[in-house]
């Protein structure tokens, strides 16, 4: 049976994911904690009914997470009937859930790739993806030299190439067994 | 809802191309997964759009006060009734670890390489937190974990304020004459703190570390005394006649001599001294007729001999940053740093030679999880049984 312990572990490891699934499907991210800490909790009462695997654990929370948030929706939308007269019930297909789910485990190793980079790297590679800024804007606003920004840049796609290399990649997702 | 390898490797392929890092093999199989249905090629492009946004939602989550609100609505796990079980239960479960232990080292033996992790745990050890004694000029301690909030009444004439995992000493005026006292920063293993001196440089300290510095500096020197590792970043600072001030590390093999800059020492009685330079520039010493100059991302290694080499800086301050990163690391070496961090022993008699690793882990982590993942390099088996890890030969 699951331990304590082990339950930390596999909430610690998918937190920010199960979160960010569950936000795709309520679009709150209130709610979406709430709904990924009840599920922990519910599956640590029905423990024994489950197969100890962690895999077989996850897919088991990130079941009752989907099938909370459809619930959450179902709710909201018979509460909007009432309120405007419109029968329409709009509920995501099977395929887009898997996408959220995609989604969500992508972003997080993107997410933890980038958490490792140096400040400075990670703050030049957000202006540059985000802010669409060249390296002179960014030398400029930064106070260093162009050549200073170009060398964190190379610094960083160095350190995330070696970071997601897919070999490597199997030691950063270790309880996933 | 399954979840598979195959996601698991898909979301890997998909954050490779996300941050322009695909292999050609990536790219083929990026190729054929976009070709197998029109809707992949949207969904990529919709993340693509909205990652930032992404990224943003996802630093905001915080795990730590998630976990804790979660754990107390736990109901707690039932304690072992050994007292229950009949007398022959306990002796058919005395023969059965019997059998077991007769029947492992043949069956471990015999065990090829398989890709089952088994890193034994009994109790999980939690990793390092914000931990540390303050050692005050008339002897007393201060546990600063347990202290409250806010200012602290110490040496007479200073004020300190602590704050989460930082002490400052910013906060009151230090009376500008009299005596000197020395106070004393102390994290065990498994403790980190970070400090802020009056002149406002700024110390992280690592486990297992201790900093001794004056609650005043004089006016021609900043000195301080270094066991263990700590990151500086040492501010300007001008004596009385304008002269800038010079501040020293003094660690057992040698000294560290800035003006202002940031750099980590790493100063453990059980290994070689090093410093590293991140910015400006740095003179290090290890006798009245040695020393040298080390520039940014350099790193001066105090042994018997003094040497500077080029190192990769983010490994040196890595620990700072919340994760270990070892790149082509001996086993003794990443042993001795998961000791200090978990405070744990590890012994090592069973295992022959000293492997290198190159690996990336964050220190939040468990040591059981760090285990299991150096297990999967299937070099060595790790088991950890109250509060000792024992590293032996895989197979």
């Amino acid at each position: 049976m699951v331990t304590g312990a082990q339950l930390e572990m596999l909430f610690r490891e998918n937190y920010h994911a199960m979160v960010f699934f569950a936000m795709r499907l309520v679009d709150s991210r209130i709610e979406a904690e709430d709904i990924v800490q009840d599920a922990f909790v519910k599956y640590w009462d029905q423990r024994e009914a489950v197969s100890a695997d962690l895999q077989a654990v996850r897919s088991y929370i990130y079941t009752t997470i989907r099938n909370a948030s459809l619930n959450s929706v179902r709710h909201r939308e018979v509460a909007r009937r009432f309120a405007d007269q419109q029968i329409q019930l709009v509920l995501p297909s099977e395929p887009t859930i898997l996408e959220h789910l995609l989604e969500a485990e992508t972003m997080v190793i993107v997410h933890k790739a980038m958490s490792m980079l140096p400040p400075v790297c990670r703050q030049i590679a957000r202006m540059t993806h985000l802010e669409g800024k060249s390296n002179e804007e960014i030398a400029t606003e930064l106070g260093i030299t162009v050549n200073s920004v170009k060398s964190h840049k190379q610094r960083a796609v160095k350190f995330l190439k070696q970071y997601l290399d897919p070999e490597m990649f199997l030691l950063l997702t270790p309880f996933l067994d | 809802m399954d979840w598979n390898d195959e996601n698991i490797k898909k979301a890997g392929l998909l954050a490779r191309y996300l941050q322009g890092s695909l292999s050609e093999a990536d790219e083929d199989e990026l190729a054929r997964w976009l070709e197998e249905d029109p809707a992949h090629e949207a969904f990529l492009h919709r993340i693509e759009e909205r990652r930032e946004e992404s990224l943003d939602i996802l630093s905001e989550l915080k795990v730590d006060p998630a976990w804790e609100g979660v754990r107390a609505r736990l109901v707690p796990e039932e304690p072992k009734r050994l007292f229950r079980i009949g007398r022959w239960l306990v002796a058919s479960a005395v023969l059965l670890i019997l059998a077991y232990t007769v029947y492992r080292p043949i069956q471990t033996k015999r065990k090829t390489q398989q890709n089952t992790v088994a890193v034994l745990a009994d109790h999980d050890v939690a990793p390092g937190k914000e931990k540390a004694f303050l050692t005050l000029g008339d002897g007393s301690v201060l546990v600063l974990d347990e202290l409250p909030e806010g200012a602290v009444q110490a040496d007479a004439g200073i004020k300190l304020t602590k704050e989460k995992d930082q002490v400052s000493y910013l906060s009151g005026a230090t009376p500008a004459s009299g005596p000197i006292a020395y106070n004393n920063l102390t994290t065990p293993a498994g403790g980190y703190f970070r400090l802020v001196l009056p002149d406002s440089s700024r110390v992280w300290l690592n486990a297992a570390s201790s900093l001794r510095f004056p609650v005043r500096f004089g006016d021609d020197e900043r000195r301080v005394v270094l066991e263990g590792e700590a990151f500086f970043e040492v501010a300007s600072q001008y004596s009385t006649d304008g002269r800038r001030k010079r501040f020293v590390v003094e660690t057992g093999r040698g000294e560290i001599e800035v003006l202002g800059t940031r750099f980590n020492v790493l100063a453990y009685p059980n290994e070689p001294a090093a410093a590293t330079l991140l910015e400006g520039s740095v003179s290090v010493s290890t006798g009245p007729q040695l020393s040298k100059v080390i520039r940014p991302g350099q790193q001066a290694v105090l042994d018997d001999r003094l040497t500077v080499k080029n190192v990769d800086v983010d490994e040196a301050v890595a620990w700072k940053n919340g994760y270990f990163h070892f790149r082509n690391r001996p086993l003794s070496e990443i042993a001795r740093k998961l000791e200090r961090w978990y405070g744990v022993e590890i012994d090592r008699a069973g295992v022959v030679g000293d492997k290198h690793f190159t690996c990336s882990i964050s220190r939040d982590k468990s040591l059981s999880s760090v285990l299991k993942m150096l297990e999967q390099t299937g070099e060595y088996h790790f088991e950890l049984k109250n509060g000792k890890v024992k590293i032996t030969e895989a197979r």
